[in-house]
């Protein structure tokens, strides 16, 4: 039991749509927020043409890695800078906005004449629909699996080192309420373990600017 | 519209059934990578005994570092001339290469451990995270040395990099700690993404596989622009890895910014497996293109050996000028990885061997005189012998061993290397490196003349005021150990070399693409 | 040719799911009566006055909930292959998945001692 054609045809068109319109929205909307949000959407279209495309782990990894991931971490990017200054002007902004016009449709000229010239009717192999996740499962317990299990200590370290850098919290007060805010997080500063007192100019080790 | 064949490539290619049977995890060899294993428990067993407070951290880690550590040296050795069975169905390989370079890694963590105890402690971040992420560097580095996989490759190369830049920027207190981490970041994704950009090539290439076998039986038969293009960025990530000119601006200003003790640690550990990756896939799997990528790393080492040596020449901080000679060494190696004859290669493994020893002991003093006085700068050497003799030994015997000069072992390191390139023809290459030597003897003598040739009342503020010597703070025991092993192991170990000269000659002959390569 | 099975009913959900939101706005426009003044106009924030811009300066620390948060959500992604192969892999697979996890069990206790989850 699958879809029918048209209904395929219909989801491409949606998805195509909302890919494109969001695609510009992120370039084109002033509100840096609301880009990424767009962005978020445009990632998830991107995942339902995977899917369309048979490729459903790579939908799948689409939505988590991008949507889940990237995207968040965008978005707290955004949240986390508050500067909402007025920018100066730029001169020559018509100039630069007509150039950097003509670079894109430059590209995407070349795009679409790679596109229409390539013969694409290769034979490929053929789709295996569910089976394709199963068949990335065996490989990665079998023949990957050495890459697989250094991307858990990979990833561990990408844990301690995000704790251990962002641990440093700049703030005393909480920005939003005013109060003192939780200072476990807070490296605490020691003393250095010198034993000597009677050097006082020794300076910080390496703290010299 | 909905095209057909747009599965992975890889999933196309069917794993047997039969793969799962109960004999799969006879064909693991899993074996291989018990020194990596050893260290992995080592760091884990870091990260959880650092749970349990700062108190036990400091206590406990230092001993669990030196029995992984220890334990994955002693397992190396018991490798060596072993069988030589693909493990994890093709991605490693635990031949004699691997071994070497993941004895030189294992050792120069080790050092650096030994090195950095009093220098964490007294800028007061804690330990256990501190190892714990050495550790991680060590375990990609030695992943790196022995994967024969792209997909391998490219994971242990990010473990040790995301590693590295967590170390370069654990000073978060220092400004320039943060920047060098920053930069090295930056560097190192582009670095990154060029190796993802060549291995996709490769991949497709060879019609949908990653072994290095498969890839270099492709490149046999095809001589595309996509070939070239994918060797270009290949080489690229590698001399990014070895800090070859001109792939090596981030390598003065990280190993500026960086804790030295880390500094210690990338110069040697990150860069041998470099060296081993360098050899992995040039040597293994470009062996079509050989006079294209030697012409290239001849271009490379030339390039390295002039800059590296004659910046240095104009560096006022001490940790600045052994980055720039670090890269002047990196193009001094690369002189063995071009001739690509056996004794090049043999040359190869004993430089990085004696390298480990005179650039530790180097780092051991700078990083001894640094804790002592807080100063980085050469000026501030001056007149040193008289108020610590130790340091003043031990910098002048590891520099002159760096300049190559005899007796010490990187004179022998040095004169093997340009042995083999003369005998390979590589004239260019060896006066070159001859000259550039001369240089490198020059700057070296003039830190060395700083600090013994000065009268007492020519002794810089610094050193005036140098305190007195005492070895009963916490954890500068293990810095003297380090640094007189060094210097035992430069001094007395040029005169011993034979079994050096052995133990790389063996390197070479038990590694079977090193022999395919001689021929 | 689109050959995976069970996304039909996975978009019938979908347009189900997508039919949600709009009908329950539309519905409101057509039905509530109309009275565009005073605190009809303001943001709903559960009862509380809204005050400033919706977008303020986070906490720096929420950004170390996002970034746990995203490394656990990339495991899932080598996880999900290995659930959906569950009945083909064995019991090898089973133990080399175990090791994964347990490593990164190691990171979650890390960030659970150190303070990383910890919602002040």
């Amino acid at each position: 039991m699958t879809i029918a054609s048209t209904t395929q045809q219909i989801c491409f068109l949606v998805l195509s749509a909302t890919l494109v319109f969001g695609s510009l929205g992120v370039v084109l909307l002033p509100n840096i927020v609301y880009s990424a949000f767009l962005l978020g959407g445009v990632f998830l279209s991107v995942a339902g043409l995977y899917l369309m495309l048979n490729a459903s782990f790579v939908a799948a990894a689409q939505v988590l890695v991008y949507v889940g991931a990237v995207n968040v971490l965008i978005l707290f990017a955004i949240m986390l800078v508050n500067k909402q200054e007025t920018l100066a002007a730029i001169p020559g902004l018509l100039l630069r906005r007509i150039l950097s016009g003509a670079v894109c449709a430059g590209l995407f000229l070349l795009l679409v004449r790679v596109a229409f010239t390539t013969d694409w009717a290769l034979p490929g192999p053929t789709p295996i629909g569910d089976e394709a996740t199963i068949r990335i499962g065996e490989h990665l317990f079998s023949d990957y699996l050495l890459p697989f299990e250094l991307a858990s200590v990979l990833l561990l370290m990408a844990m301690i080192g995000a704790i251990v850098l962002a641990r440093r919290d700049v703030f005393s007060s909480d920005v939003i309420t005013g109060e003192p805010v939780d200072q476990g997080l807070i490296e605490k500063s020691r003393t250095p373990l010198l034993l000597d007192t009677n050097d006082q100019k020794r300076p910080m080790l390496e703290n010299t600017p | 519209m909905f095209l057909p064949g747009v599965l992975p490539p890889a999933v196309a290619d069917s794993v047997s059934t039969a793969a799962f049977s109960p004999g799969l995890s006879l064909q693991l060899h899993a074996g291989a990578i018990a020194p990596e294993a050893a260290v992995l428990i080592a760091l884990l067993t870091c990260l959880l005994v650092d749970l349990a407070g700062e108190k036990a951290a400091s206590r406990w880690v230092p001993p669990l570092c030196y029995a992984g550590l220890g334990t994955a040296l002693v397992l190396l050795a018991l490798q060596w001339d072993g069988p030589q069975d693909p493990a994890f169905l093709g991605s490693f390989l635990a031949d004699n290469l691997a071994i070497a370079f993941r004895a030189v890694v294992a050792a120069s963590t080790l050092l650096s451990l030994l090195l950095s105890w009093r220098y964490v402690e007294q800028s007061g971040t804690p330990v256990g995270e501190y190892a714990a992420i050495l550790l991680a560097a060590t375990l990609g580095a030695m992943f790196l040395c022995g994967a024969t996989d792209l997909v391998s490759i490219f994971i242990s190369l990010e473990t040790l990099s995301v590693s590295s830049y967590l170390l370069s920027g654990y000073m978060k207190r220092d400004a320039r700690s943060s920047e060098a981490a920053l930069k090295y970041l930056l560097v190192g994704s582009a670095a990154a993404a060029v190796f993802l950009y060549g291995a996709s090539l490769l991949y497709g290439l060879t019609g949908g596989g990653t072994s290095l076998t498969e890839v270099a039986s492709a490149l046999q038969t095809s001589a595309s622009p996509v070939t070239a293009l994918a060797l270009v960025f290949v080489l690229a990530t590698v001399a990014f890895k070895i800090a070859a000119v001109p792939f090596h601006q981030w390598t003065p200003d990280v190993y500026e910014g960086s804790p030295t003790p880390v500094v210690a640690f990338l110069s040697v550990g990150s860069k041998a497996a470099g060296f081993a990756l360098a050899l992995r896939l040039l040597v293994g799997c470009f062996e079509s293109f050989d006079a294209q990528w030697k012409l290239l790393f001849t271009v490379l080492a030339v390039l390295s050996m002039v800059l590296g040596n004659v910046v240095a020449l104009a560096q006022t901080s001490m940790k600045r000028m052994l980055a720039y000679s670090s890269i002047g060494q990196a193009g001094f190696v690369m002189i063995g990885l071009v001739c690509g004859t056996e004794d090049g290669f043999a040359a190869m493994v004993l430089y990085m061997a004696a390298y480990l020893f005179m650039n530790l002991g180097a780092f051991a003093c700078i990083i001894l005189f640094s804790l002592r006085t807080g100063s980085d700068r050469i000026a501030d050497y001056a007149g040193l012998y008289q108020k610590d003799p130790l340091i003043t030994l031990g910098l002048s015997l590891c520099l002159l061993s760096l300049g190559g000069i005899p007796p010490m072992l990187g004179f022998f390191g040095k004169i093997y290397l340009f042995f083999a390139g003369w005998a390979d023809h590589q004239y260019l290459l060896v006066v070159v490196g001859l000259v550039t030597s001369v240089v490198s003897i020059y700057y070296y003598i003039s830190v060395i003349k700083m600090m013994v040739v000065k009268e007492p009342q020519e002794a810089s503020d610094v050193v005036k005021a140098y305190p007195e010597i005492s070895w009963n703070l916490a954890g500068l025991q293990p810095l003297r150990a380090a640094l007189i092993t060094c210097l035992l192991a430069t001094a007395v170990g040029g005169v011993l070399s034979n079994p050096l000269f052995t133990w790389a000659n063996s390197t070479v002959a038990g590694t079977p693409i090193l022999m395919h390569a001689i021929g | 040719m689109f050959v995976l099975s069970g996304y039909d009913a996975f978009l019938g959900f979908l347009l189900i799911s997508a039919a949600v939101p709009v009908l329950a706005l539309v519905a409101n426009k057509v039905l509530s009566p109309k009275s565009r003044q005073g605190e009809r106009e303001l943001t709903y924030e559960s009862g509380m006055e809204p005050m400033g811009g919706a977008w303020i300066q986070f906490n720096i620390r929420y950004y170390m909930f996002a970034l746990v948060f995203v490394v656990f959500d990339v495991e899932t992604v080598f996880l999900y292959p290995w659930a959906v192969a569950f009945h083909r892999l064995g019991l090898l697979a089973f133990i080399e998945a175990l090791i994964f996890i347990s490593i990164l069990v190691v990171a979650l206790a890390y960030a659970w001692r150190k303070g990383a989850l910890e919602w002040s």
